[in-house]
């Protein structure tokens, strides 16, 4: 359709100008934008209002999207149009004219009585971002109500029903709490999964000690609290040490203030006066070392050990073990005599790591010395060896070996005539109850011959202290005094030896010229200080409290849940078990 | 004399942050903590409550400024004192954080902060550097002349191209009407001009800067014999000529209103956010303890 569009404006007074357009086209377009094919300059009009097309013979007007027309008065939302017909949009009016030849249409426009300000040029410009339909406020709102809805409103919902919780977690692309986590698990944890609740308990409570242990079972206190009252302790979280979510994930405090903040100045803290001495730093602030030393008490029939606690370097310090032992003979450079000749020997003969390489496994006559050291009494059967830590079986065995040369000759020395090399070929009777009693006698007095030299001066007696005891009911009148070696010198305190496999063991244990086994090899403070420094050390291995000592200590009781710092029972552990009794129990002593 | 919010009263607020940074870090290095550092530890805790705080008083900014007095201090000085505190939170956040960064809340929280810090920071360069070139560019004029000027000229177009013929005085004032200014966000900041104009038997033609008119009006000169015409041509092309200029004038002075304003459009809204997701961090951290 070809339309003539004729828009008529005031020029001054009650003059008009006709500015003529052509159309040519289907669909006539009327509203604000510069795309419309009639553009009208009112900014309350929409950018597109209205559209004009042909329908069979006439031209119709519709209103674009929800705005209204006024066709000839009435409102309406499409109208069909005869020439006279007037329909207005905004302050413009059309008029439908009587199409001129060439022309299927005609129209005519105009402004209303609009303001000059609302004409002018220029007012309908959006020209600044406000009216460029930017809105602070409404993003602000949008952006705020967005952030507390997903991160906030949404994994609330689980707060107070674990339940729910895991529903959300379980639930992909929805929020969850799993976002309110600051930071990575510890590796230790990490099957836990993001059940934030498996700890997180009750909403605006830090985490309960009950939470920890409930896994956590054989987790064992510091202090005996029947023995030392400490409020402090009690009231001490598990978390208040063991930091979760933290980078790098470090669950274990190792700082010095761990301990030092207590033991640098115990008698400020403590309840009671105690055995243990003021400590913060390895280098600068620890006491010498104390050993557990292993003191026997009682007769050589009834002995036991007790511990007690020695400063390293006492001049008068001593293992009782009851063991003659010369370090510095048996690792001669020049070699000691063995049974098959010369054997040079070192440390690791006898000394050889536990499997997990901390401690020593123990020292055994059968593992260790039995290979020189033979058990053999009679020259002239060597092959004959006494059991060894038996001391009546020993002079039971005696018996019946001289009894049996006696009585069937099988003596290898010419001295000792059997009773049956006596008698006459052929004459093999009973022997009378006369030569049974002499063969016994005898026997006796040669067993006990024998015992006395191996108990007093020879066999024995080279390692082992004997005393002669006047037990009727025992076949030995001799007790070798029972053994104990110290196995685990520091219990109170860790030490590897496997991590120190680089030194020497006569860098720290002066063997080789201990003549005696009662002195004590055991380094003192000051040579460990020799490469380890304290907590701020430079030129030295930073060694804190925590390298040594733990602060769950293994003698005390659980820590128990519901009454935290209390004790439950004593705990054995495995290890314990394995190691017998190498761990000893220590009795808090007051301190004078 | 006029002095700059960025140098109010010797830089006072610029070395209050400096100090709150320096004695920030310097704490942060010193302090030996038994954990990795965060928001968890005694320094966490006060650096938390510092930003927090910070970030509370920052935002209240939007607040203040709608009053015309205040008995605590001018604007400038709270302009002042936004600029250089906001700046400083950028130390004191990272440090609070303890350099802990991951997918949650708390690192929202941080980035949306850091967003409405460095939102801010194109800010006060827009308000170093716009001003001047606003009143270089319309020469102290308010673009209410501008418009007044280009209307006076447009009313002496049309009196020239009422004398050449109905097309060319269709063209021409098609082309005066259907003239833009501004337009949607990006129309106005890049200065776009969507003007059109109605070509004698093209139809509607984009007119950017009035350039295809011109053309026309050019075009007719040269063709035209008749030498009345050519005078009224030649004015037309002329008042064209100088009407594109004001125009484009007209545009970058919407262009620079719009780029000294748009950086509030993310600083205001991201602030809004920002401290959502503060509430969201302070509850969290809160809520499972």
């Amino acid at each position: 359709m070809r339309i003539l569009i004729r828009e008529v404006r005031p020029v001054a007074g009650d003059t008009y100008e006709h500015i003529d357009s052509d159309f040519e086209g289907d669909v006539l377009t009327i509203g604000r934008a510069t795309d419309q094919s009639i553009q009208l300059q009112d900014r309350q009009l929409a950018l597109s209002h209205s559209e004009m097309s042909k329908t069979g013979k006439h031209l119709s007007v519709r209103a674009v999207g929800r705005e209204q027309l006024f066709v000839n008065g009435k409102r309406t939302r499409a109208s069909q149009l005869q020439p006279g017909d007037e329909f207005e949009i905004g302050a413009y009016r059309f008029t439908i004219r009587q199409a001129p030849p060439g022309y299927d249409f005609a129209i005519t426009f105009e402004a209303g009585e609009l303001s000059a300000q609302e004409v002018a040029f220029g007012s309908s410009f959006r020209q600044s971002l406000e009216e460029a339909a930017l809105s602070k406020r409404k993003l602000s709102w949008t952006f705020a109500s967005l952030i507390l809805i997903l991160f906030l409103a949404i994994p609330s919902i689980g707060l107070f029903d674990h339940e729910r919780a895991a529903q959300l977690r379980a639930t992909p692309f929805v929020p969850d709490d799993s976002l309110w986590s600051s930071g990575p698990m510890h590796n230790a944890h990490r099957f836990i999964g993001d059940n934030c609740n498996a700890c997180h308990v009750v909403p605006f409570v830090m985490v309960r000690d009950q939470e920890c242990i409930a896994c956590h079972t054989s987790t064992t206190h510091h202090v005996d609290p029947d023995v030392h009252h400490m409020a402090f302790l009690e009231e001490t979280r598990c978390a208040s040490c063991h930091k979760e979510h933290k980078e790098p994930g470090v669950l274990v405090r190792r700082d010095q203030g761990l301990c030092g903040d207590c033991h640098g100045d115990l008698m400020a803290t403590a309840t009671s006066p105690l055995e243990l001495y003021d400590a913060s730093d390895f280098e600068h602030h620890h006491p010498e070392f104390r050993l557990s030393m292993l003191v026997p008490r009682g007769t050589a029939l009834d002995m036991e050990w007790e511990v007690e606690r020695r400063r390293v370097d006492e001049p008068d310090l001593v293992e009782q073990s009851n063991l003659k032992f010369p370090h510095d003979v048996h690792l001669d450079p020049g070699g000691i005599d063995g049974p098959q000749g010369v054997v040079r020997m070192v440390c690791g003969d006898c000394h050889r790591a536990e499997a997990g390489g901390a401690y020593m496994q123990p020292v055994t006559m059968e593992s260790h010395c039995a290979d020189c050291h033979l058990l053999t009494f009679d020259p002239g059967a060597p092959e004959r060896v006494l059991p060894h830590g038996q001391p009546d079986t020993v002079v039971r065995l005696l018996e019946e070996f001289y009894s049996r040369e006696l009585l069937w000759g099988e003596a290898a020395a010419p001295t000792a005539r059997s009773i049956r090399e006596a008698r006459r070929p052929g004459q093999m009777q009973e022997l009378t109850a006369a030569e049974r009693a002499q063969a016994v006698d005898g026997a006796r007095q040669r067993a006990l011959e024998v015992a006395e030299t191996i108990f007093e001066r020879t066999t024995c007696a080279i390692c082992h202290e004997v005393e002669r005891v006047d037990d009727p009911a025992r076949d030995s009148p001799w007790q070798v005094l029972p053994v104990r070696l110290q196995n685990v010198w520091m219990p109170k305190s860790w030490f590897d030896h496997a991590s120190h496999r680089t030194m020497a063991c006569t860098d720290c244990h002066e063997a080789e010229t201990s003549s005696s086994a009662q002195d004590v090899l055991m380094p003192d403070i000051a040579s460990c200080r020799d490469c380890h420094g304290g907590g701020q050390a430079r030129n030295k291995l930073i060694s804190e409290c925590v390298d040594c000592h733990v602060f769950h200590l293994r003698d005390t009781g659980l820590m128990r849940p519901d009454e935290p710092g209390a004790m439950l029972r004593p705990v054995i552990s495995d290890l314990d078990e394995i190691r017998g009794d190498r761990v000893y129990k220590m009795t808090p002593v007051k301190r004078p | 004399m006029y002095q700059s919010f960025i140098s109010y009263r010797g830089g006072r607020w610029f070395w209050i942050s400096l100090v709150l940074c320096i004695g920030a870090i310097g704490v942060y290095a010193w302090h030996d903590l038994p954990q990795p550092p965060g928001g968890g530890t005694w320094l966490g805790y006060t650096l938390g409550t510092i930003g927090a705080l910070l970030i509370l008083w920052l935002t209240y900014l939007g607040r203040r400024k709608r009053n015309y007095a205040s008995k605590l201090g001018t604007v400038q000085g709270w302009t002042s004192a936004h600029v250089y505190l906001g700046s400083s939170l950028i130390v004191i956040a990272t440090l609070h954080a303890g350099f802990q960064f991951g997918w949650n809340v708390h690192t929202l929280a941080y980035v949306l902060m850091l967003l409405v810090i460095f939102s801010g920071f194109f800010g006060v360069w827009a308000y170093l550097r716009y001003p001047e070139m606003l009143s270089d560019n319309t020469g102290g004029k308010t673009r209410g002349d501008l418009y007044r000027e280009v209307a006076e000229i447009d009313k002496q177009i049309m009196r020239q191209v009422a004398q050449l013929g109905s097309d060319m005085e269709t063209a021409v004032a098609s082309a005066l009407d259907r003239t833009v200014v501004g337009g949607g966000v990006i129309a106005q900041l890049t200065a776009r001009d969507d003007s059109q104009v109605m070509m004698p038997g093209q139809g509607l033609v984009a007119n950017v800067r009035q350039k295809p008119i011109l053309d026309l009006v050019v075009e007719q000169l040269s063709q035209t014999s008749h030498r009345e015409q050519a005078s009224y041509l030649r004015e037309a092309s002329n008042l064209l000529g100088a009407r594109g200029r004001l125009l484009d004038r007209i545009r970058r002075d919407v262009q620079i209103q719009g780029l000294l304003r748009i950086w509030l459009y993310f600083h205001v809204p991201l602030a809004f956010a920002c401290v959502a997701a503060l509430i969201v961090h302070v509850f969290a951290v809160f809520v499972y303890w």
